[in-house]
């Protein structure tokens, strides 16, 4: 303790008056108050998801398929592919006064067969 | 002329038509049927008695016109051993409508050809060869709602071409103003009334399930009326010495017509004058029909010859379905 006590000591840097004038000052043990720790245990908490949540989205990134992008959709369907490409295709049937998207190919209905019924015959008669 | 291989084809008979009411029984040999589509102030339960009851009533005239029973009043009159005999109203009327058929069809049906037809049957297993007449002349004086007719004896009555259509007329007056479709045993009256068309179909003989065509019966508004009937050699007909025969007698020979037509179908306003023209264009075959019944009352026809060959007039094609 001495040792320290006795060996010499850097010129200090100058400093300015006022640093000089107001030095800071320790204080005494007793009335200090210790820092509020559940910011800091919140970060760590919040730093701790973010890490397992990279690390399992780079274990799980070899097994589950990358979506497609959908600026690239078009792309991905034109590549030739083993199983044939499901078209659908949606009916709709107008109604009156409702008309076809120009796009849209329109398919006439079907005229309903008038209904012919013969209520009776001409025929020759009587006894053979 | 206008042959008709572009005609509707068979269709089958059957199904029944919607808000149309029915009745019909076995009658003159055949089916009698009374079809009506009853307006909207008639039930229909009222509209189906109502057929029952003129089904019935054709029935009750049927059986005072028959020959095939020997107490009809036809029967009666042709075993009459008096020139002079008294008919009844039935008998009256359709007797003056023998008469007048036989001026519409410039003598060709001929109701007192009874005779030459049994003589025709010889041979054919059913009775035959009775004497000929002296003549065929006779007249009629009506009394009140009957009538006397005076003709020579031995002079006998055949009703085969005229009755059915009358019948039909007839029956079809019982439902005045009414959308109805009599049909006496393939002779044919109707009547249209709104806008609901009746359609008859014309059978075709060499196919019993076939039509030659289906007609179609529009109203005019008024209540129209029409008539359509068929008459053919190829139901009644059999063998005499090895050679076909039938039962259409020609006035002007006194025996069966050699004739190229196998059946005729004529479309007029009543079914009488349907019936009597159906009868003429058989008898007088094709060539002569198409001159004769090209005439404004007739409406429609159509003809069926024995190559085949389905004739249509030009009038016709317009009702075909």
């Amino acid at each position: 303790m001495e040792v320290l006590r006795q060996a010499p000591r850097p010129a200090p840097p100058p400093v300015s008056s006022v640093q000089r004038a107001s030095p800071p000052r320790p204080t005494p043990l007793a009335s200090r108050q210790r820092p509020d720790p559940n910011p800091t245990r919140f970060m760590v908490g919040l730093a701790a998801i973010a890490s397992a949540s990279a690390i399992a989205t780079v274990m799980l990134s070899g097994i589950v398929p990358n979506a497609p992008d959908p600026v690239n959709a078009v792309a991905i369907v034109d590549v030739p592919s083993a199983a044939p490409a499901k078209h659908v295709t949606r009916y709709v049937q107008l109604k009156p006064g409702e008309t076809a998207p120009p796009q849209a190919v329109t398919l006439a209905a079907p005229k309903p067969t008038p209904r012919v019924v013969v209520v009776t015959t001409t025929r020759q008669s009587g006894r053979p | 002329m206008i042959t008709a291989s572009t005609m509707t084809r068979p269709v089958p008979v059957g199904r029944a038509a919607v808000g149309v009411v029915s009745a019909s029984a076995p009658q003159m040999g055949g089916i009698v049927s009374v079809h009506v589509r009853p307006p909207p102030q008639l039930a229909a339960a009222d509209a189906e008695q109502a057929a029952r009851t003129v089904v019935a009533r054709i029935g009750t005239w049927a059986r005072r016109l028959t020959r095939f029973d020997p107490g009809s009043e036809l029967s009666v009159l042709n075993a009459a051993p008096d020139p002079d005999v008294d008919l009844g109203p039935t008998m009256t009327e359709v007797v003056d409508w023998g008469r007048g058929a036989e001026i519409l069809t410039d003598g060709i049906v001929d109701i007192g050809l009874l005779a030459e037809r049994l003589r025709a049957e010889v041979g054919s297993g059913k009775v035959g060869d009775p004497p000929l007449p002296a003549s065929r002349r006779w007249s009629l004086t009506r009394r009140g709602r009957g009538a006397t007719i005076a003709r020579p004896v031995g002079l006998m009555f055949d009703f085969d071409g005229i009755a059915k259509g009358w019948l039909a007329d007839r029956a079809l007056a019982l439902l005045a103003g009414v959308s109805a479709v009599v049909d006496a045993d393939g002779d044919v009256a109707g009547r249209v009334v709104g806008s609901q068309p009746w359609f008859v179909g014309v059978t075709d003989p060499r196919d019993p399930d076939a039509f030659l065509a289906r007609l179609r019966f529009d109203s005019n508004g008024t209540g129209m009326t029409f008539g359509v009937a068929t008459s053919g050699r190829s139901v009644h007909r059999w063998l005499v010495e090895g050679r076909p025969s039938h039962h259409l007698i020609d006035p002007r020979t006194g025996r069966p017509a050699a004739t190229d037509v196998v059946q005729a179908t004529v479309v007029a306003r009543t079914a009488r004058a349907a019936e009597a023209f159906a009868k003429t264009a058989v008898i007088v075959g094709t060539e002569a029909a198409l001159r004769r019944l090209d005439r404004p009352d007739v409406l429609g026809l159509i003809l069926l010859t024995e190559d085949d060959t389905i004739l249509a007039s030009p009038a016709t094609v317009e009702l075909i379905a």
